[in-house]
């Protein structure tokens, strides 16, 4: 007997009759299951009364326990406030939308930004190219008179192998 | 739910009004109160419908829908848990719609101006029952009785294995054989009160 306290689910383990006549009132037994509880229940009257006790406690919480119906004004309610939850989606993908054009706005921007950048830098290096390779060239410009009296540049090669050259020469090598 | 998940709206409607009373019957029997019960409904609906997107027609739709509520349920329970422990007060015997073992008692033993029907003295036994088991062997039992939910069903809503279900359920339906076969045998409640045997009143086999 239950003393008004709430039984905790951790109750002792149900006799295994017991959860095999459950099984069988819900229909969830295989057919050879249930033919073993039909042999039971065919010779034993303690196990007729166990399944009785189990079905009649479970159609009277069918039959007994109340169900109350809706009100009008939940189901308005539910319907209103599914309402605003489609307003409020509506809304935020708007937001998202906004959201996601300014991205692009953005984007383009700094790519646009990006490009000139690289433009401008690409520019200005190719402007500068000319004076790059004629500070390169130096050494050589400067002893171009020395080099005009070498015959070959095999007997230049030759002079540099054997370290004649200074280190003017050898940059412009 | 189909139509739901493409966006027409009526059809969401058509839902709340087909499941209503089938969801507000589990859950008020499971939190013991009509209004939080409603609460909770509207948020499955709610829940339901931000979902509908992600909804998959393989899917049985009460399956997916009491799995809802369970959560659901399952959070409000640990909120008021919370709420317990952080010492707020707990709701006054008016809030709930449930009747408290005294009122029942009262109510039986001819003092209240009134007398219960048999068949309303019947009705407080088993919610008096009901409210006796723990919270997944309610559910389980809600599920299997109200809902005729086969094991594997009520193992997807709950995110238990069938095994398991089994077990809740036949340990919930012997609990509940013991706490009311006394009553349907020898006018015996629940809470020990002696009252009009059932075979005097209401029929209950």
């Amino acid at each position: 007997m239950n003393d008004g306290n709430p039984i905790t689910e951790t109750d002792d383990p149900v006799d295994p009759l017991d959860e095999l006549l459950v099984a069988y009132l819900d229909g969830e037994l295989s057919p050879t299951e249930a033919e073993g509880v039909e042999r039971k229940l065919a010779t034993s009257e303690e196990v007729r009364r166990r399944l009785h006790q189990l079905e009649s406690s479970a159609e009277m919480l069918v039959s007994y326990l109340p169900r109350a119906a809706p009100t009008q004004a939940f189901t308005q309610l539910t319907v209103t406030l599914a309402a605003q939850v489609a307003e409020q989606e509506l809304t935020q993908e708007l937001k998202q939308e906004q959201l996601r054009r300014g991205g692009w706005w953005l984007g383009g921007a700094l790519l646009a930004a990006g490009s000139l950048g690289i433009g401008y830098y690409a520019t200005w290096n190719y402007l500068q190219a000319p004076n790059e390779q004629l500070k390169r060239d130096l050494p050589v410009i400067r002893h171009f008179d020395e080099y005009r009296t070498a015959d070959s540049v095999e007997f230049l090669r030759k002079l540099h192998a054997e370290g004649l050259f200074g280190e003017e020469i050898e940059d412009a090598l | 739910m189909l139509q739901v998940r493409d966006g027409n709206a009526t059809a969401f409607e058509e839902l709340v009004l087909r499941y209503q009373a089938r969801l507000l019957a589990v859950l008020e029997h499971l939190v013991g109160n009509r209004e939080t019960a409603e609460d909770l409904a509207q948020e499955v609906f709610l829940r339901v419908f931000r979902a509908r997107h992600t909804y998959e027609p393989g899917a049985r739709f009460a399956t997916w829908l009491f799995t809802i509520a369970n959560n659901a349920a399952s959070n409000a329970r640990r909120s008021k848990s919370r709420r317990k422990e952080v010492g707020a007060p707990a709701p006054a015997p008016n809030e709930t719609s449930a009747l408290s073992l005294d009122q029942i008692a009262l109510a039986s033993s001819g003092a209240m101006p009134t007398r219960v029907a048999d068949k309303s003295e019947a009705a407080d036994v088993v919610r008096q029952a009901m409210e006796s088991l723990g919270e997944r062997q309610k559910m389980a039992l809600l599920l299997s009785r109200f809902e005729g939910m086969s094991y594997q069903d009520i193992a997807t809503t709950m995110q238990l294995s069938i095994p398991a279900v089994k077990s809740l359920l036949s340990r919930a339906r012997v609990n509940l054989r013991d706490l009311l076969t006394p009553y349907m045998e020898h006018g015996q409640r629940p809470d020990g009160n002696l009252t009009v045997p059932a075979d005097e009143g209401a029929d209950l086999s």
